[in-house]
């Protein structure tokens, strides 16, 4: 479901994601009441919840290990959407999880949870970019004539030819 | 933002201060500098050029590194500043000008200004309307960068070392910008220093001495001008007349300034008097990437309703995906305003109102906008039939019409794009019906 270093974790785990709109210290409120929204860009954030499974206890070891390595950061696959992503990511402080001793002489480490952060943003727009987008109210389409027709596509408006 | 020092471009920055300053009165010459912490196992070197460039490539700063250690393993502290720091190692004698021309004074100036290690002379632009000025009067022995303040301040021109590759030296600019209320972080903050009572300044006009006055000044080892030239000295002054009677005297003096004559001194007491006698500051912080800077003036809003007009004196930088700048105006004054509404109509129906107040006399060119209106079941895009209103405000106050036409109406899943160079909304099939 996902992989560190290329280092696949084969089992289910849970994973949640945040997209952070990382604003920078210069936005804030204006004087006609609206507020500047300065931002860096888009940084993706996964948290991962593991549970080891019974039948392969140690496989939680390699992965555990090369999160806890204090480098600057880790190649990372994730989820996103209907495919992945790549992201060089950080371990967000801590990579945590419970030693367990069973009365049975079980001895096991479970519950492995790890948040990483995306050291470079998913989504930038260039400050040229920045100056004109958002700006105008309404994007651009070609100038319609009468009797055509559009209709709306995951990559915007356009033209249905007959 | 991003620095450029050799030919490597350096993008991993933190901690960058950049706080460029003049004084408008030339009485002071700063040298500017900025600082940065370059993320970067390289070895940087002082004694070389540090070049600072927003994210479109526009110079900020070309600044010698005056400065850089090692912070740890990842970063290097870099701190460089304008080319006046080599003036003050370089000395000159004493000189006294008879009508030099300001081109060939500064180029004497600057040329001296060379030292080890650096690359000379310094090159600079003299603003064409400066280049017929003349300086009279005499310099003692002082540093490059004083003798460079004293000409400034004689003239009444100041030196930029921003936003360009070599200095400037420039008059301070007469006509204001405004700039707008979105572009005007709440909130200004508008200060008032004491009563300045008076200015005054002392000017010096040199003659040859006899042969009788040159052997009593010859004897005379506190005699502070060349030997051989008579210096006559009369104070002028200007009251404030602003100040109410019971302030406590609190005059500026101007003395000891021998490039100060009857040339220039009516200039100079107008110049000082604007500075000192209007004593109203404005700190205002506005998205600033490079559009005002200090030397400018600007008018700014205190208030919605409130306007000021002054000199930028320092604009401090933050930077984000743009940069926000903390101005402060100096010698800032009350800007007469006045309400401009403006109401957005279709067939006789008003959609929307708003009011702007500006600067009476202001030539205005405001862009108008599109408005998006539900009513009676429809979604209504209107566009306005002027790309801007345009005009000179009146004292009395103004209003405009702004005529819209609709774009787009929605209704029940269909959109019907009625008269379109541009469109918004989104998902769902659509069919041009008009």
């Amino acid at each position: 479901m996902f992989s560190v270093d290329g280092l696949t974790w084969p089992y289910r785990c849970a994973i949640e994601r945040t997209a952070r709109l990382q604003p920078s210290d210069i936005s804030g409120l204006m004087m006609d009441g609206s507020y500047f929204n300065d931002l860096h860009g888009t940084y993706m954030s996964y948290t991962i919840m593991i549970a080891v499974p019974l039948t392969d206890r140690n496989s939680i070891t390699p992965l555990y290990e090369a999160l806890a390595d204090p480098v600057d950061g880790h190649e990372f696959v994730f989820p996103y959407n209907q495919s992945t992503i790549t992201v060089t990511g950080r371990v967000d402080g801590e990579v945590g999880d419970v030693y367990v001793d069973l009365p049975n002489g079980q001895q096991y480490w479970k519950g492995l949870q790890f948040t990483i952060i995306a050291n470079h943003p998913s989504k930038q727009y260039t400050l040229s970019e920045v100056l004109t987008r958002g700006r105008a109210p309404l994007p651009d389409i070609a100038m319609p004539e009468v009797g055509d027709t559009y209709t709306y596509t995951a990559s915007g408006w356009e033209k249905v030819t007959n | 933002m991003y620095v450029t020092i050799d030919v490597t471009d350096y993008t991993q920055l933190r901690n960058l201060t950049f706080a460029p300053q003049i004084d408008m009165t030339t009485n002071a010459l700063p040298v500017n500098e900025f600082s940065v912490d370059i993320v970067t196992t390289d070895s940087i070197a002082v004694g070389q050029y540090a070049w600072l460039y927003d994210d479109l490539d526009n110079l900020w700063a070309k600044y010698w590194i005056t400065y850089a250690e090692r912070e740890n393993e990842r970063t290097v502290r870099v701190r460089a500043r304008s080319q006046l720091v080599w003036m003050d190692g370089v000395k000159f004698g004493e000189t006294m000008y008879d009508a030099v021309a300001l081109e060939t004074v500064l180029d004497g100036i600057m040329v001296r200004s060379a030292g080890e290690g650096i690359e000379a002379p310094i090159d600079y632009d003299l603003d064409s309307s400066l280049q017929s000025i003349t300086v009279t009067g005499y310099c003692p022995e002082q540093s490059a960068r004083e003798r460079l303040q004293w000409v400034l301040f004689s003239i009444g021109a100041y030196c930029k070392t921003f936003f360009n590759v070599k200095p400037e030296i420039l008059p301070l600019d007469a006509t204001p910008t405004l700039i707008p209320l979105s572009d005007t972080y709440y909130k200004p903050s508008v200060n008032h220093s004491d009563y300045v009572t008076a200015v005054s300044v002392t000017a010096y006009t040199f003659s040859q001495a006899t042969q009788t006055e040159a052997e009593i000044l010859a004897d005379d080892y506190s005699y502070p001008f060349p030997e051989g030239w008579i210096a006559d000295e009369q104070a002028f002054s200007v009251a404030n007349s602003a100040a109410p009677s019971g302030v406590a005297d609190n005059p500026v003096e101007i003395d000891g300034i021998y490039l100060i004559n009857n040339n220039n001194t009516s200039a100079l007491l107008t110049r000082l008097a604007a500075k000192y006698f209007k004593r109203t500051t404005v700190d205002v912080d506005v998205i600033d990437n490079a559009a005002y800077i200090p030397g400018d003036r600007v008018v700014v809003y205190g208030a919605r309703d409130a306007l000021y007009a002054g000199y930028i004196e320092s604009a401090s930088f933050k930077f984000g995906k743009q940069a926000r700048a903390t101005l402060k105006l100096a010698a800032a004054e009350d800007v007469t305003g006045a309400a401009l509404d403006v109401t957005y109509t279709w067939e006789g129906m008003t959609l929307a109102q708003e009011t702007h107040y500006l600067p009476v006399g202001y030539a205005y060119s405001l862009a108008t906008r599109y408005l998006d209106i539900t009513m009676n079941g429809h979604r209504y895009i209107f566009r306005p039939t002027t790309d801007a209103i345009t005009g000179t405000m009146p004292s009395e106050g103004a209003s405009a019409t702004v005529t819209c036409a609709v774009a787009l109406d929605y209704c029940e899943g269909i959109l019907d794009i009625v008269a379109v160079d541009e469109i918004t909304a989104s998902g769902m099939d659509t069919a041009v019906i008009a």
